[in-house]
Order: structure tokens, then sequence, then C-alpha cells
């Protein structure tokens, strides 16, 4: 049924914002704008992987711009979409800096026509490096972090999730965790600069 | 516990809007006092918001991962290649199809006794080496293409030979009258032996004779004949083809 269902621009926004609503939100972006988007990337030197990627990106960065009110509305989802998927894969290119040509394409690109997309385009390199910082923790950090704070589950849920005595070790190992990742982010002034730059969004 | 982690942990719980009212006021007091506690109060908030990006990086990953494993994402440039290439062999398929069917009714459709008999006959010509001194009146008129005449001569001759029974049936092919040609290239065939000089020739016309004459069953028979005698005169006439195309036209 979830396969062959229709969602209204409106319908998949309050999908995005309910936590449950996630996966049927992404699987229907894929449904509806992997091709479309994908096409683009393809007809503009990039290969199968790097469509992919960035339509990957594009879900990513989309649905964070949606959980912090960046996406205003004022065009419709496919046409944002469109336009973040061409501005990060652009901005790719530019980035890989392949050759003149693919530079001169870059540089007679359209501009960025959506503040929000402008400043993800601004922040993006900074967002690359969020995954790396979670990729020092170790795996029970990654988990009881990403338990918590993205899937918004209780102690006793993460709880019955790992092998620990009860709550209150959890918890600590949760400001362990926290303690862990803010030394990381306060050992590197340019990281915490870039990181700022990439996740201030309250 | 020392000081720094019980700070963090502090801090941690006014993140996570754990803290009571009283300890609300009392850690935005030294936050309000104290420099490095709002600064690590800045990187534990981008900690978490990585924390959050991170996990929404994982969950889109996972889904794209099942989605591709399902089929339901194949790449763009992979399946319009599947694509392609299968919507060009289905096309070509189908002409090749649509061709061979086409063709095959077309020839069904327009296959008669008429068309393989006219594909087929070819008027006998006498040749010149056969002995001018012998020659009947009925071979007379034959080499002048004078076929009424060659028939008037068979008719008012008292007697004949093979030869004669031969020309007239060819006589009678060339004036449309199948019944007559059958009647006497069957004399023709039946009085030939191993050293007749018109043996292949009578047996071939004759068939082509029955062919005119709609009697297929017969024609088909002669044909089959030649077409296995790798010795025949006509045998490179009567191909595969001919006779898969004969046999359709018989009951």
């Amino acid at each position: 049924m979830e396969e062959s269902k229709h969602y209204s621009d409106q319908e998949l926004l309050e999908l995005l914002k309910s936590g449950d609503g996630i996966d049927a939100a992404v699987r229907y972006l894929y449904r509806s704008h992997f091709d479309f988007l994908g096409i683009y990337v393809q007809q503009h030197s990039g290969s199968v992987q790097d469509a992919e990627d960035v339509f990957q990106e594009v879900v990513v960065a989309f649905i964070d711009l949606v959980h912090h009110n960046k996406f205003r509305g004022e065009s419709s989802i496919k046409t944002f979409l469109f336009a973040l998927n061409r501005n990060i894969w652009l901005n790719e290119l530019k980035k890989r800096q392949r050759s003149a040509i693919r530079e001169m394409k870059f540089e007679n690109a359209k501009p960025v026509e959506d503040e929000a997309i402008s400043e993800y385009i601004v922040a993006r390199e900074g967002r690359q490096l969020v995954m790396d910082l979670v990729n020092k923790l170790g795996t029970t950090c990654q988990q009881i972090l990403v338990a918590f704070y993205y899937q918004n589950l209780s102690m006793s849920e993460i709880l019955s999730q790992l092998n620990y005595e009860n709550e209150q070790v959890v918890r600590n190992k949760k400001y362990k965790c926290m303690k862990k990742l803010e030394e990381l982010i306060a050992a590197d002034p340019i990281l915490a600069k870039n990181l700022k730059t990439a996740l201030q969004y309250e | 516990m020392n000081n720094e982690f019980y700070n963090t942990e502090l801090l941690v719980r006014y993140l996570d809007k754990e803290l009571t009212a009283e300890e609300i006021i009392a850690v935005e007091q030294r936050l309000a006092a104290e420099q490095g506690l709002r600064e690590e109060l800045e990187r534990l908030k981008l900690a978490r918001e990585a924390v959050r990006l991170y996990g929404l990086k994982q969950q889109v990953g996972k889904i794209h991962t099942q989605m591709r494993g399902t089929g339901s994402v194949i790449p763009i440039s992979r399946r319009n290649n599947i694509q392609t290439i299968s919507r060009w062999t289905m096309r070509i398929a189908a002409i090749v199809v649509l061709a061979v069917l086409g063709i095959g009714v077309y020839q069904y459709s327009t296959l008669s006794n008429e068309k393989l008999f006219a594909e087929q006959y070819q008027p006998y010509e006498i040749r010149a080496s056969r002995g001018a001194e012998t020659e009947s009146l009925v071979e007379a008129a034959y080499k002048k293409k004078d076929f009424p005449g060659v028939i008037a001569a068979f008719n008012n001759s008292p007697t004949h030979v093979t030869a004669d029974y031969f020309l007239v049936g060819q006589a009678y092919l060339q004036q449309n009258n199948a019944k007559e040609a059958v009647s006497n290239l069957e004399l023709a065939n039946a009085s030939a032996d191993t050293s007749h000089l018109y043996k292949d020739e009578s047996e071939y016309y004759l068939a082509l004779a029955y062919l005119k004459d709609k009697q297929t069953d017969k024609a088909l028979r002669i044909f089959r004949k030649i077409h296995s005698d790798p010795d025949h005169t006509f045998r490179d006439k009567v191909n595969r083809w001919f006779l898969r195309r004969l046999s359709l036209t018989s009951d």
C-alpha cells in the first residue's frame, strides 16, 4: 500500500516532521524524485554513484531543513529538491576541480535561488565533517547518542536494547559520550567553527 | 566525580530539559557569569546536532540500501541502459516476428497453383541438335512456335511417337488447356523409357501440367521425386522452398 501512496507536499512535510513517518517519507522521496534528480547529475558529468550520493545528501539536507523550519514552502518540494540537487552537484564539481571546462560550467551556473539552499551550500563542507566526528566515537556511544537524540528513545527503551545494569548506568554513559564528543570539538577550533556554521539552525 | 564531569552532566541535563526550575535558574546564572561554561554548552549543542544529523544520515542511508536491495532504486543510467537494450531488443524482435509473420501471411495469402506455375514454367524449346532429317510436322510447327499448328498436325497424324505427345502437351500448355496438356504429357511420360530423349522433360512438364490443372497432389508427388533425384535434369529448379509452398496449396 505504502509503495503506491501519493503524498501532497503538505502531507509529506507533516510526515517528515513526525518522528515515525520519516521512513515512509524517505521511501516516497526516492520513488518520486530519484530518477528526475539523478538524471540531472548524470547529464552533468556525474556517474551513477554520484547521482546516488548526491540524492542521498539532498534527502538528508531537505529533512534537516524541514526539521529546522528552514523550508518555507515558497516553491514546491519538487522544485526545491531540484534546486538543492543542482547546487549540491555543482558545488561538488567545483570542489573536485576536475577540469577548466567544468569550472566554467560552474561559473555559468544559475545562482542559488533559495536562501536555505544558499546557507546549506555554505555549510556543506562542515556538515561532511560531522560523520567523521561521530565516527570517532565508539559504537556504543554512537548507539546511545543516536537512540536518545535522534530516535528520541527513553532511557528504559535504550536500556532494553543495550546490555547495561540499569538506566543510571546508561545515563552516565551518555554523559561520558557527550563529553567525549565535546572534547573532540574543543580540540580543533577550525572544526568547531565549521560545525558551528554547518549545524547552527537554532 | 570531578568538577569538569559534573559541569558536563549538568549542561547535558540542561540541554535535555531534565533539570528542575530551580536548577535551571542556577545553571543560567552560572552561564551568565562563566564564559568557559557558555563555550562548553555551545560545543555540547554542536555535539547534539552532530548526533542528530548523523542519525538522519544513517536512517536515509539504510533506506537507500534497502531500496537498492529490493530493486526499487536502480541506478538510472544502468536502468536506462537495461531499458534501452531491452526496449530495442523487443523492438527488433517484434519487427522480425512481424516481418516473418507478414511474409508468411503474404506468401500464404497470395499462394496459388497459378502463381507457382508461373514461377516455374518456362516454355520448352527444341534444341537444334535434335535430328532434322526425322523431324515430324508436329516438331516443325513447334520450332516455329506455331502452337495451334502443333495441335493440328498432331490431330492430323494417324500415328504418334513419344515426342509428339510431349510436344502437343507443351502446345496445350501454351494454349492454357491444362486438361489436354495433362493427358498428352501423361502419355509421353508413360511411354518414355530410360533412353527416351524426353524422359526428364516429360516428367517435369507433366508435373507442371498437373499444377496448372490444380491436381496439386499429383504435381507434388512428381516434384518431390525430381527433388530427390540428384541426376534429374530439373532437380535444381525444384528446391525445398518451392516444395514447401506447393505443399501448402495441397489439401
